[in-house]
């Protein structure tokens, strides 16, 4: 356990957090984003993406960088989240979005219409008092990918944008990813592929297949209030996508949660009493999430003593 | 007037003064400030507030940082609001709605998508910046019909109940008439029309009958480059307690806000008004339209 407790906040150092959700947000947040940057660089993280599901946090990083640390090269990454507020799926958010450095472009999450009947009892906009939303798919009632979906792609392509799945329902994802890779989008996740989302482990090994990432959120796997799955059930996911196509992000920044780099941290932990190999973690927390936004690798100098080629 | 002596009059000018058009980015096209050492400078200058804005998207995520952080404790209010343009999907409730929950004071209708800006700006669309993006579908306010759309009418509710700012420029006063009674019938008290002389082709009456509602009329650096006279004409059709002074969009990534600021309160004393006049449209008026000191009521 010593041992672990250690190695876990080695780990840290040079991982990548790509499913960060701090404040400011209409949602009640647990810090806010220049605090979560202070968080990153005292553990050394090598990248974090923040996101907020009604704005895109893009112009909000060109700003922050500099309250980084002097010297910091904590990368912040953003991106575009096609929900009501952005006008849904609408190109020209992405196009803006996307000319301004956003790496990220969310297809709908919370206004997603799978979101809305499968997380029907989350009811964000219940609780908040906010206007229903407009329920969003990326398919038309014949299960045709819509064509303002298909101009989103071809901006993405040309931006060698990433491209992830929101909270669309696992049966939108073939038609939505067939149709990215045609149009030359490479960058692909999803995210809690298994929560809301539906995917079953057939579904991940398929998807992984078509070099689809899948993202697991330490929230859902870490002790806590938001705690969905089994511990040893990140054993199945793995091997049902591969450790190839398997990230890791915090999805924190909840009140009622630890803050982001703790959870990551604890996740880390948590993979390390699985018994996944450091420098398995090491692909799950940082190489496979720098490779799907394409910026460099972590600095693995630090861990030369702990991984191992495979 | 000397040189020097300008410029101290300006330095003084600026001290409680509220910028509504502070244009900052980063922006896709065009010029736009960097927000952070623009409102630095204002802070430095003594001024009172700042209304951060683009056209592409809210700057209320990165004001409401700022504010909790560098600008905590300080006299410069920091206020930012949502323009109505396609990049938030047009006029659209849900983008008012989040902006106004999340600290946004106004709301600009369609700016650089208004149909009327279209209009007015065909020749520089076809070889200017905007031929980076693909092409906008442009917005009314107003239905074929030439009735207020359905869907500004929850809009209204919003900007009413969260007593927010009702902004319009670019379009064309055959809407903007409509528009803002619409508004004040919905429970909008402010008002605030944009540098009408560069799109929205209202005539001196139509000012006043505006400037008789209650709304506010902004002249930034834009209207004087568009016609040098337009601040001294303005001033002959609506009372000063009406009018506002602001910087406008920078020509240039060199120039700042603060530039535009300068420049405009320099043509203002060129033009003769008088310094007590210009601190109205500078500090009173732009302070009483977003409700950030006692509003005496229109004059």
């Amino acid at each position: 356990m010593e041992q672990h407790h250690d190695l876990a906040d080695r780990l840290l150092v040079g991982a990548v957090d790509l499913h960060c959700h701090t404040g400011p947000s209409i949602m009640e947040r647990k810090l806010d984003h220049l605090e979560q940057i202070a968080d990153a660089e005292a553990a050394g993280l090598h990248a974090v993406l923040f996101k907020d599901h009604f704005y895109s946090n893009t112009p909000v990083m060109a700003t922050l960088g500099a309250y980084r640390r002097p010297g910091s090269d904590l990368h912040l990454l953003s991106g575009v989240p096609l929900n009501n507020q952005l006008g849904g799926l609408n190109p020209d958010a992405v196009q803006q979005g996307l000319m301004l450095g956003a790496r990220m472009v969310w297809m709908p999450t919370l206004c997603a219409h799978n979101h809305l009947r499968t997380a029907f009892a989350y009811n964000l906009h219940g609780r908040l008092g906010l206007a229903p939303p407009t329920a969003l798919s990326v398919i038309d009632d014949a299960g045709v990918l819509r064509d303002e979906v298909k101009e989103i792609l071809d901006l993405m392509a040309a931006h060698d944008a990433v491209l992830c799945g929101g909270h669309l329902h696992v049966s939108e994802f073939y038609p939505l990813f067939t149709e990215a890779k045609e149009r030359g989008v490479t960058r692909m996740v999803v995210s809690h592929p298994t929560y809301w989302i539906e995917a079953k482990l057939d579904d991940l090994r398929e998807l992984a297949g078509m070099g689809v990432y899948l993202e697991h959120c330490a929230c859902m796997l870490i002790e806590g209030p938001s705690r969905k799955f089994e511990f040893d059930a990140l054993r199945d996911y793995v091997d049902a996508a591969g450790l190839e196509h398997t990230i890791i992000g915090s999805d924190l920044g909840q009140t009622f949660n630890p803050r982001p780099v703790p959870g990551f941290r604890a996740a880390i932990a948590l993979c390390l009493e699985l018994g996944f190999s450091p420098t398995e973690i090491r692909a799950m927390t940082s190489h496979n999430a720098t490779r799907l936004v394409g910026i460099a690798s972590a600095d693995d100098a630090h861990l030369q003593d702990c991984l191992h080629a495979h | 007037m000397p040189i020097d002596e300008i410029e101290a009059k300006i330095d003084e000018l600026l001290k409680g003064a509220i910028d509504l058009g502070c244009q900052t980015g980063p922006v896709p096209v065009g010029h736009a400030a960097d927000p952070l050492p623009t409102a630095r400078a204002a802070r430095d200058a003594g001024m009172a507030g700042l209304v951060l804005n683009n056209h592409f998207y809210p700057m209320t995520p990165v004001v409401q940082i700022l504010r909790r952080h560098e600008f905590a404790n300080s006299t410069l209010e920091l206020v930012s609001g949502v323009a109505l343009n396609t990049w938030v999907g047009g006029l659209n409730v849900y983008a008012v709605e989040h902006d106004v929950r999340l600290g946004g004071r106004v709301v600009w209708m369609p700016t650089l998508s208004a149909d009327n800006d279209r209009r007015h700006t065909y020749r520089q669309r076809r070889t200017g910046p905007m031929t980076a993006l693909r092409p906008q579908r442009t917005l009314s306010v107003l239905d074929d019909l030439g009735r207020v759309r359905d869907e500004l009418g929850p809009i209204f509710d919003l900007i009413a109940g969260h007593d927010a700012v009702l902004a319009a420029g670019h379009l064309h006063i055959s809407e903007i008439l409509p528009l803002f009674r619409a508004a004040e019938d919905k429970g909008v008290t402010r008002l605030l029309l944009v540098d009408p002389v560069l799109y929205s082709d209202a005539t001196d009456s139509d000012l006043r009958a505006l400037s008789d509602m209650g709304v506010f009329v902004a002249v930034t650096g834009q209207s004087i480059a568009a016609d040098p006279d337009s601040l001294a004409a303005l001033l002959a059709a609506v009372p000063p307690e009406q009018i506002i002074l602001a910087s406008g969009a920078v020509p240039s990534d060199n120039q700042t806000p603060l530039h535009a600021l300068r420049a405009i309160i320099a043509h203002g004393l060129a033009q003769r008004v008088d310094s007590g006049m210009l601190r109205v449209m500078l500090s009173t008026n732009p302070a009483r339209l977003l409700g950030l000191a006692p509003d005496q009521g229109a004059a």
